[in-house]
């Protein structure tokens, strides 16, 4: 017998967590299907080879595991990759996630009207605006315990204070301070889903500084593993079901969501029926999905009509620059105290939005300024591929002795506008099969050139500011001009009002068939300038509130 | 491209694998454990102290396991790579590779890191990197997975590990 239940949904991270949260607690009977593992506390480590280089999070890029392929602009074939996959497992990316909280500014929102038209970028205004969205950041940030203090970024446009102070801070943030001072530039506290204080039960960070690509054995770090599905479960309402993988959705006569498919821990093929099912595996996984689940009313993959399930693939572009300090100048600057502090706590948005940087593109993104993330293994990779493999030997062990001990790296990371393009989207691997038999995400991959250069704009503007901290660097050099962030991933059914251009109505549902949702990052017309967990997060419970009060007037049981 | 701390090398060789035992643990000697010899000769060569640290344990552990047995870039790789390196110190010196002084080995080893010891298929310098790789990995790993051994690297590095340990299941084949 098929199993009944009125939400499904599937994937349980940014975009999934919160709205089964909401509708648990309106009292609906939801099922969350999630691919990856059921992990506690007790499970996360600081194990770098399994964590960072195995598959404790990701899967292997192999055949007959579960890789993607990419194909790059140009290249004849696609070929296995990681890329592209985020932490597989109950709260999804935000387990392994860094926390940065960063709300969109009201630009994001309306990037076609702002930007007019750009040849070979496909431009569009979100369906809501910030204004819409706000109430939901706050009550985001309310529910994770966000840190940060208002006021000190003249750039975000923000109501209410943070529900907590900033993370306690290395004081290496005041030469941060002062450069940027010197130079015109605006440096705010990094806002952070960790705890500066006990919050919600949990405890407060204890500056491990291992958040990064890792989980958080304190549970202060506030991935939706530690704060909206204890809730959801706390219902009694609310039943995970990890090791569970969705691999069809089926629909009616009347286009409407039947059944969810899903091959269930012990490999058993399973339906579960459902009034709405709710999707948010990521915005590739998800394309996916709806590919696979093509049919005879849908043969080009499930609430495709408009064909752009899949297209409008955006990520956010990368920057990075680095510096090296001395570590005896700085302790003879600084003194000792606090110098080990993980957080260096520090970000920039002048150039988020810069009509006067003189490109044809006024929109960047986030400076954000860092240590270099403590693990070992990675850091004598670096060093050996940053010298194209030729230091190896004494020389090797010399210069790892010098970096662990003698030096603080310094680094920026950007985050910036991934502008839309036809040449980027995701597609199925015609050739490579996962360890189900099912065609894998091919993801392919174009930059638009404006994306390119407004990122290489913000390095050299990174390391301005990075020459201009005193005691000066050693060191200040480029580390990436125009990457990509592949983990923070977007666009691939995009939300709109015209089911012509669009796959989703302005609330996530899709235009073709009435009781599917997205709520993952698949919505976003247009990437943002900053990671958008928070926005996902937010975007998540905006949607929630709308299937709340669709739920308590009686519409989902009767059947949207 | 961004570097990726995740990234695996995604080298694309399909070599002819040959089985790498217990031959050592056994006590006997064959070509699987001259093999590791060299590959211990080698990595030893490119992060000192690497092989007192557990370097042949470490690598025995994932290569006897999926997907590093088959994948073409895990012990396929190092087979073959083990396998021309003695070769080629055959052919200049007429004795085995772990038998030549350090800086003949290194001399070696620069030609493989520069790809002019590739042939057909096998790539030298993709080789190279996966031992560089598996050289740090087992140097600054937890010791739970055979390198590391007393905390060696760790203390090299001024790293107090103060957290649980992780236990070798997790992660799964």
């Amino acid at each position: 017998m098929t199993e009944q239940t009125d939400v499904v949904v599937i994937g349980s991270g940014a975009g999934g967590a919160p709205v089964a949260m909401m509708l648990a607690e309106a009292g609906a009977r939801v099922v969350i299907l999630e691919r990856g593992p059921y992990y506690t506390l007790r499970d996360f480590t600081h194990d770098e080879v399994a964590i960072c280089r195995r598959n404790f999070f990701v899967p292997y890029p192999y055949p007959g595991f579960h890789p993607h392929t990419i194909r790059k602009r140009g290249a004849p074939k696609a070929h296995l990759t990681t890329e592209g996959w985020i932490s597989v497992c109950v709260g999804g990316g935000t387990v392994h996630m860094s926390g940065f909280t960063y709300r969109f500014h009201r630009e994001d929102f309306e990037l076609a009207t702002r930007l007019g038209k750009i040849a070979g970028a496909n431009l569009a205004d979100w369906p809501f605006t910030l204004e819409e969205l706000e109430p939901y950041y706050d009550r985001a940030e309310n529910l994770l315990g966000v840190s940060g203090l208002a006021g000190a970024n003249p750039f975000e446009a923000r109501k209410r204070p943070f529900p907590l102070p900033p993370l306690e801070e290395n004081p290496m943030a005041s030469l941060l301070d002062g450069a940027g001072k010197r130079l015109g530039f605006h440096p705010f506290p990094t806002p952070r889903a960790i705890l500066s204080r006990p919050y919600g039960g949990r405890p407060p960070c204890n500056q491990c500084g291992f958040c990064g690509e890792y989980g958080c054995e304190n549970g202060s770090k506030s991935s939706v593993l530690v704060t909206f599905l204890p809730r959801a479960e706390a219902t009694g309402r609310c039943q995970i079901r990890p090791n569970s993988f969705a691999r069809r959705i089926l629909v009616d006569d009347q286009d409407r969501v039947e059944a969810v498919e899903y091959i269930d821990a012990d490999g058993a093929t399973r339906k579960i029926n459902a009034r709405v099912v709710i999707l948010a595996a990521g915005a590739i996984e998800s394309a996916r999905l709806l590919l696979l689940s093509e049919n005879g009313r849908f043969p080009h993959g499930l609430a495709n009509r408009s064909g752009l399930v899949g297209k409008h693939l955006t990520f956010s572009t990368f920057g990075k620059s680095t510096a090296i300090f001395s570590r005896e100048k700085i302790t003879q600057a600084l003194g000792e105290k606090n110098l080990h502090l993980p957080f260096l706590q520090r970000s920039v948005q002048d150039d988020y939005w810069n009509e006067k940087n003189g490109l044809a593109l006024p929109k960047g993104g986030t400076y954000n300024f860092l240590f270099h993330h403590p693990n070992l293994i990675n850091a004598g990779v670096r060093l050996a591929m940053d010298s194209k493999w030729t230091l190896w030997g004494e020389r090797l062990k010399e210069r790892l002795h010098d970096y662990f001990h003698k030096e603080i790296w310094v680094e920026c990371e950007i985050f910036g506008e991934f502008l839309p393009v036809d040449g980027c989207y995701v597609d199925l691997d015609p050739e490579v099969k996962d360890a189900f038999g099912l065609a894998v995400a091919r993801i392919n991959m174009d930059h638009h050139p404006l994306s390119d250069e407004v990122n290489k704009f913000c390095v050299r503007r990174s390391m301005d500011i990075l020459e201009a901290m005193k005691p000066a660097p050693e060191k200040v050099f480029p580390y990436t001009w125009s990457g990509t962030t592949y983990h923070l991933q977007h666009g691939t059914c995009r939300a709109g009002r015209d089911p012509e251009n669009s796959v989703l109505d302005p609330f996530c549902q899709a235009h073709d068939v009435k009781n599917l949702y997205v709520t993952d990052g698949s919505f976003m017309p247009t990437s943002g300038g900053a990671p958008a967990t928070p926005t996902i997060i937010a975007n998540s419970l905006r949607v929630g509130q709308h299937l709340v009060e669709r739920f308590k007037r009686g519409e989902i049981r009767r059947g949207l | 491209m961004r570097f990726r701390r995740r990234r695996f090398i995604q080298a694309g060789a399909a070599l002819a694998a040959a089985p790498f035992c217990r031959a050592v643990e056994e006590g006997k000697t064959t070509l699987e454990a001259d093999r590791e010899r060299v590959l211990c000769a080698a990595a030893e060569r490119i992060l000192p102290g690497v092989v007192e640290a557990g370097f042949a344990e470490y690598m025995k552990y994932w290569l006897s396991r999926e997907p590093f047995r088959r994948a073409a870039d895990w012990r396929p790789l190092l087979v073959a790579g083990a396998a021309q390196l003695e070769a080629r110190s055959q052919q200049m010196h007429g004795r085995g590779f772990a038998n030549l002084a350090g800086e003949e080995q290194d001399k070696i080893l620069e030609q493989f890191q520069q790809g002019k010891a590739s042939s057909g298929k096998f790539r030298s310098d993709l080789f190279f990197q996966r031992l560089v790789l598996l050289a740090l990995e087992s140097f600054f790993s937890h010791p739970v997975y055979g390198g590391n051994k007393d905390g060696v690297g760790w203390r090299f590095a001024g790293y107090h590990h103060c957290w649980w340990s992780p236990e070798r299941q997790k992660v799964s084949e």
